[in-house]
């Protein structure tokens, strides 16, 4: 009795998928926008362009990036200005600590939007042989214009992951107008198929002491809120990108560790 | 005073100082360290801030901006120094900043030489050996980067000791 009333279950559901009638789960509409910048030929050149993008949330931000070669050989190219933007917005303090039970955030408490930023995509008149890539986290209306010639743009769709100060597994933050106050202590996320990009930070650049190390790309690297708070690296395989340590004190960054994928 | 005698003084302090810094070395500096010779500048016209180095092949730089509320308060470059195949130091490091209102600016080799946050000026400092990397920063601690501003950090060398003072022959 009970088999034949799951069957007829299972074959109402089937039926009312097919019709369109029952509720299914669609994948959350990614956050993350992007470009991948080529040369149009075969020859160095230097690349300059800028960004415009309204932030949305308080994890708004772009990382920018170039690489040389393919496969494993795959490198940073820092001939490239590598950079690391956030200008996120949150309008509402959030608590991060175990102890503390974590509160849904009501439909009213919508972070202020639409806070305008430039970013230079740039290689300061250095001729590149590599490939940029532009990937942005949460941002409305992204315009991305290159003056200088012999770059062809495409749209990407990049997988981003985060780890924020509002989400840092077993850290004691709490959060308010992109500042966070407490104690993080790292966390992990995993690099894509074709190697990742990794963007670290300590929340401590306005105060603070402590020291974390960043694993999974070229090297280990020692961080810390005295002489190196933030660290950016990339794997060409794939990787587990891993920050471990504990810093204390006061910042004013959000996303302490994003890690974008490279496309194949 | 005696001029001649003072003009021996003005000598013997320069030479003093020569041999000092080639024998002694400078403050927190090993034998082996080599001027960490570049610029790094930090600039916004108005249009966002924009970093510029002169490192390329030597260090890996990038450039980073962050600050609370969707304004930049920090905008920094960061050149690390650990796979460097050179021991660096910044005998001399001149920190100077532009700008119409405020604005703050630091330089880090091995220890930090901090203007503050103020209007346009110059400083420098011996900041010793690079340990992990040459930071410079444009800031503000409570407030927003306004532009027009830029921060420059450059890095010359040790400083030269004017030794060309004339020979006075006691004839």
């Amino acid at each position: 009795m009970t088999a034949t009333r799951t069957r007829c279950r299972l074959v109402a559901v089937a039926v009312l998928v097919a019709a369109g009638l029952a509720p299914v789960a669609h994948a959350a509409e990614s956050r993350a926008t992007g470009w991948i910048l080529t040369r149009s030929q075969n020859v160095a050149t230097p690349i300059e362009g800028i960004l415009s993008a309204s932030g949305i949330s308080e994890e708004s931000a772009v990382v920018m990036f170039a690489t040389t070669g393919s496969a494993a050989r795959r490198r940073l190219d820092y001939r490239f200005v590598t950079t690391t933007a956030e200008w996120g917005v949150d309008g509402w303090a959030q608590v991060n600590d175990d102890r503390v039970p974590a509160v849904a955030c009501p439909a009213a408490c919508e972070n202020p939007a639409g806070v305008e930023r430039n970013v230079y995509v740039t290689s300061n008149e250095r001729a590149l042989t590599s490939t940029v890539y532009i990937a942005a986290f949460d941002v409305r209306d992204p315009t991305l214009t290159i003056t200088s010639p012999g770059w062809v743009v495409r749209r990407w769709q990049p997988a981003w992951r985060t780890i924020t100060t509002g989400n840092a597994k077993g850290s004691s933050m709490i959060s308010a107008a992109h500042t966070s106050i407490g104690t993080y202590r790292g966390g992990q996320l995993p690099g894509g198929r074709y190697g990742s990009f990794a963007s670290s930070a300590l929340p401590c650049d306005i105060q603070g002491e402590g020291s974390a190390t960043l694993t999974g790309g070229t090297r280990s690297w020692p961080m810390s809120c005295a002489n190196l708070l933030t660290k950016v690296d990339g794997a060409p395989v794939r990787t587990s990108w891993r920050v471990a340590g504990e810093v204390t004190g006061v910042g004013w960054w959000t996303a302490v560790l994003i890690v974008v994928d490279y496309p194949r | 005073m005696n001029p001649s005698r003072i003009r021996i003084r003005r000598r013997v302090a320069a030479a003093a100082a020569v041999v000092a810094v080639t024998c002694v070395g400078m403050p927190g500096a090993s034998a082996q360290d080599v001027p960490a010779y570049g610029t790094i500048t930090i600039i916004d016209q108005g249009f966002g801030p924009r970093a510029t180095w002169t490192y390329d092949g030597v260090l890996s730089c990038y450039f980073s901006t962050n600050g609370p509320a969707g304004v930049a308060s920090i905008a920094r470059v960061f050149c690390n120094a650990m796979q460097s195949p050179v021991s660096l130091n910044c005998p001399l490091m001149i920190v100077t900043r532009t700008t119409l209102t405020v604005v703050g600016a630091r330089a880090r080799c091995g220890s930090t030489l901090d203007m503050g946050v103020g209007t346009s000026g110059a400083a420098s400092a011996n900041l010793g050996h690079v340990d992990v990397g040459i930071t410079c920063e444009a800031y503000v601690v409570y407030g927003v980067l306004v532009a027009p501003y830029s921060v420059t950090c450059n890095e010359p060398g040790p400083p030269t000791f004017d030794t060309s003072l004339p020979f006075v022959s006691p004839v």
